[in-house]
């Protein structure tokens, strides 16, 4: 059984289809791109994934299990995680609380536990503790565990958000361009920290990215949307030599 | 590498030693209070005022989980302060039940209708949820001023004086405990997560709903029980004491001592019960102070006195410290940091 | 039947007097996102300007109302410029609790200088009632009536026809924007605070002449129910204020018509629940979706 299964994805927003029968299937420990020109839908792909939106048509199934139409919540917790375009930390908190946070769902204590100040609560929320520290080591991020998060440098809050969404304990990670901004010196740690974080974490991968380069390096397979429309898949070879792919970023004249 | 920002600093900092003094004195003279009411040596007048500075200290620290910790604007604290008031009044009269059932048994109606009231106005954000909730309190007191039983626009009298100095003091404490403990654990971290970025917080796995919901309702339950303890202490009540002013004023403590912060909210809920008293010639001022005071505030100082510090981080002790955290293991998860940065 | 025509004209009175406060709340929201909770503050102090212009100054009603709509609109300039201006770039909650601010020291001023007994307005017209049809109106209505109808139409002349009504809409929708395209955004709020102000003033003499009774508190109850007419008609619409405040007007004496009157403080906040759940954008409002 395929971890993700898109069929048909569909998004109207008014009159406006932003994405049009969108499919995919992604398998354990894939890593998957998904790119095309600005406006194309990209994003509202995810958003349909992640319950930011409910799509108008077709079915999201994860490991078997309808998605589609649940809060972002509830499919955060059935193991998918995602970082956000314009990063969405939670700026005025230090970088320990944002991670602290996300491990949210891995406390079971109740409100009761928490008041009483009961035993399991100590233990739950040392091994939180542990686990962030854990994380924060991880990504270098360990000695600026006090800062607020708004006062990191750009690329650090990328780090830190990608450490978040691992907090959740994802099956799926989604990257929305977690490229953007940065120069090729820190897009090419980026790629090789993605593809470490994908083996110590047991990862299966779907990026947004405009930075051709980290994608060809990185995915194994992409998916090339334009106007809401699948216009190619395949693996990296294959899209840059396909011409309606080239006509779709470059417009027709260029060919 | 920023070395300079994880070195220890040498010793307690002046505004540490400071703070412990500060605190010091506070203790002593909370301790001498609590010995000048048991001894009668404080006339019965002031000392209904400090009854009135606790229910104060729980109306305040109740409301800045709602305004403070989860950023959602209540302006309808009044409301369910009143309804607690009522549900507690008419038990003592109709039924005579023990004190702590009753101040129970107001904490979990208004609770009740803060999760009723609670579940669709949360879906607003910012200034339309003030609106909304500011519209629950004025129709809880178009209610009381209507039904038979409340005795309308009369008000509820013969409400037997059951609230006692240190009644009103060990439920603020226990309020200030049981918020405190919610606040610094998972739960009180989604409060939070809500409060700083909905959209992140959902994408966390964090119910933001629920959360929303449950900190209106835990709200709303303390404020039944300050409602409470308030128609004990004065014996007669009538929807007048719950109008819009009175949110405000709880407003103002939570905005004056600042939005998050516990230690805020008592300093701020007991200076402001107290300095009007203490200035009697003031007393028809007092709403053009408070008025000025939230206009002051928030042109110079908007975080409030204490933004969203505790008094732990005035006396320098570590947050998270009381469990013992490992030393950062070297080596170990390093693997990455070669290639990677 | 004609019980229903009689309260409906009752009905229209107070909605043209709530439509007119409505109309400084909704243009302040739609320039600056501010709800100016200090709004139903400067319409009392209108109500207490005319009613020295006529008392002490022995003004007759058209100076009096004029002098009230100045001196009002003044006040909302100056309350922009010490209060709000500051804030402009803070959280919109901070300005929310500034405003709150505002109306509370605007009130206890009032309060302590005025004492809080009610006074009766001076009769600037005799009372004259008309029976058509069984139906009664009385000259005080149709001025009410007459003065909303002139004011909304020179408001909706200086919006849709003028310099500075082009530069508030343009504020409106995109303050940055437009003040790169010259506009001096300041100068437009300014502007904006003005003529809600002035127009709150009116209603304030209009009452004052109608109910012939007024007091420093006045301003709180039909400052919230103009709000709540305000996001009836959808915030930011200034057609949607007018429509709202009728609908709120007309609401309110039916029920008093039908229940007890002391129930009719709370259908203003029903209507503004019930309104914020169903169609939160009001009844001509557009609705937007939050990006994420």
């Amino acid at each position: 059984m395929s971890l993700l299964e898109i069929r048909d994805l569909t998004m109207q927003f008014g009159g406006l289809t932003a994405v049009d029968r969108f499919n995919l299937t992604l398998n354990e420990g894939d890593i998957v791109g998904l790119i095309g020109p600005n406006g194309a839908g990209k994003t509202t792909v995810f958003n349909c994934l992640t319950g930011m939106y409910a799509p108008t048509g077709g079915e999201i199934l994860l490991s078997g299990h309808r998605i589609d139409g649940l809060h972002p919540y509830e499919i955060t917790r059935l193991g998918m995680a995602r970082t956000f375009q314009n990063i969405r930390l939670f700026k005025q908190l230090t970088v320990y609380d944002n991670i602290r946070i996300a491990f949210h769902n891995q406390s079971k204590y109740n409100l009761a536990t928490a008041v009483f100040r009961l035993p399991q609560f100590a233990k739950e929320e040392r091994e939180i503790l542990e686990k962030t520290e854990e994380l924060l080591e991880i990504f270098g991020l360990y000695e600026h565990r006090n800062e607020i998060a708004s006062s990191l440098p750009y690329g650090e809050q990328r780090q830190l958000e990608i450490a978040r969404a691992l907090a959740t304990n994802p099956q799926i990670l989604l990257l929305d361009e977690p490229a953007a901004g940065m120069n090729p010196q820190e897009t090419e740690e980026l790629t090789s920290l993605i593809r470490w974080v994908k083996e110590r974490f047991d990862l299966t991968i779907f990026l947004i990215e405009h930075d051709m380069r980290l994608v060809m390096r990185l995915c194994e397979r992409l998916v090339v949307l334009d106007y809401g429309i699948t216009i190619a898949e395949g693996t990296p070879e294959e899209i840059q030599n396909n011409p309606q792919v080239i006509e779709a970023y470059l417009g027709e004249e260029a060919l | 590498m920023k070395k300079e920002r994880i070195l220890p600093s040498s010793g307690p900092s002046l505004r540490q030693k400071l703070s412990w003094l500060a605190t010091g004195l506070v203790v002593l003279i909370l301790l001498a209070v609590n010995i000048g009411v048991y001894r009668g040596a404080i006339d019965f007048y002031f000392s209904g005022v400090l009854v009135i500075a606790w229910i104060n200290v729980i109306l305040a620290v109740s409301l800045n989980l709602i305004n403070g910790f989860t950023g959602q604007f209540s302006l309808g604290h009044a409301g369910f302060m009143a309804v607690g008031a009522y549900v507690s009044g008419l038990l003592t009269i109709h039924l005579d039940w023990p004190f702590p059932i009753v101040l129970l048994a107001a904490a979990l109606v208004s609770a009740l209708l803060g999760f009723v009231i609670g579940l669709p106005t949360l879906r607003l954000r910012g200034d339309y949820l003030a609106i909304a909730t500011l519209g629950f309190g004025e129709i809880v007191r178009v209610v009381l001023l209507n039904l038979d039983i409340t005795g309308g626009p009369r008000g509820l009298g013969g409400i037997f004086p059951k609230t006692t100095f240190f009644s009103a003091e060990l439920v603020a404490i226990l309020t200030i405990i049981v918020i405190w403990n919610i606040i610094r654990s998972s739960h009180g971290r989604a409060f939070v997560a809500v409060r700083e970025d909905e959209i992140a917080a959902e994408a966390m796995g964090i119910d933001t709903t629920l959360y929303k919901v449950l900190a209106f309702s835990i709200g709303a339950a303390f404020a039944g029980v300050a409602g409470g303890l308030f128609a004990h202490h004065q014996m007669f009540i009538d929807p007048r004491s719950f109008t819009f002013q009175r949110s405000i004023e709880i407003l103002v403590m939570v905005v004056l001592g600042g939005l998050g912060s516990i230690t805020g909210s008592i300093i701020a809920a007991v200076v402001l019960t107290i300095l009007p008293e203490a200035l009697r010639g003031m007393a028809e001022y007092r709403m053009i102070v408070y008025a000025l005071l939230l206009i002051g505030l928030m042109l110079v100082r908007p975080q409030g006195l204490f933004g969203t510090k505790e008094l732990g981080d005035f006396l320098g002790i570590a947050r998270v410290r009381w469990i013992k955290a490992r030393q950062p293991a070297a080596g170990v998860l390093k693997s990455h940091g070669g290639d990677g940065r | 039947m004609q019980e229903v025509v009689q309260q409906l004209v009752n009905g229209i009175s107070l909605g043209s007097i709530y439509g007119l406060i409505a109309l400084g709340y909704t243009m302040v929201y739609g320039i600056i996102r501010l709800i100016n909770f200090a709004h139903g503050d400067i319409y009392m102090i209108g109500a207490f300007v005319g009613y020295f212009a006529i008392r002490t100054f022995h003004l007759s009603f058209l100076p009096a109302l004029l002098a009230a709509m100045a001196v009002s609109a003044v006040l909302g300039m100056v309350i922009e410029r010490l209060a709000y201006r500051p804030l402009r770039n803070s959280t919109r909650i901070a300005a929310l609790i500034t405003a709150i601010g505002v109306s509370f020291l605007i009130q206890n001023t009032a309060l302590l200088a005025w004492t809080p007994d009610p006074r009766s307005y001076p009769d600037v017209f005799p009372l004259r009632t008309y029976e058509i049809g069984g139906v009664y109106v009385d000259n005080r209505q149709i001025a009410i009536l007459g003065v909303a109808l002139v004011l909304m139409v020179v408001l909706h002349y200086i919006v849709n026809y003028t310099q500075i009504g082009r530069a508030m809409r343009a504020v409106s929708q995109d303050a940055d924007t437009a003040r790169l395209m010259g506009i001096d955004v300041d100068r437009v709020i300014s502007f904006t605070f003005a003529l809600g102000s002035a127009l709150a003033a009116a209603a304030g003499v209009l009452v004052g002449i109608y109910y012939n009774r007024i007091d420093p508190t006045m301003g709180t109850m039909p400052g919230l129910k103009a709000f709540v007419a305000a996001v009836l008609g959808g915030i930011g619409v200034i057609p949607g204020a007018m429509l709202g405040g009728l609908v709120m007007g007309i609401a309110e004496v039916a029920v008093v018509a039908l229940t007890e009157s002391t129930w009719k403080d709370a259908v203003a906040f029903a209507i503004l629940i019930v309104i914020l759940l169903v169609r939160p954008a009001g009844l001509l409002g557009r609705q937007v979706r939050e990006k994420v």
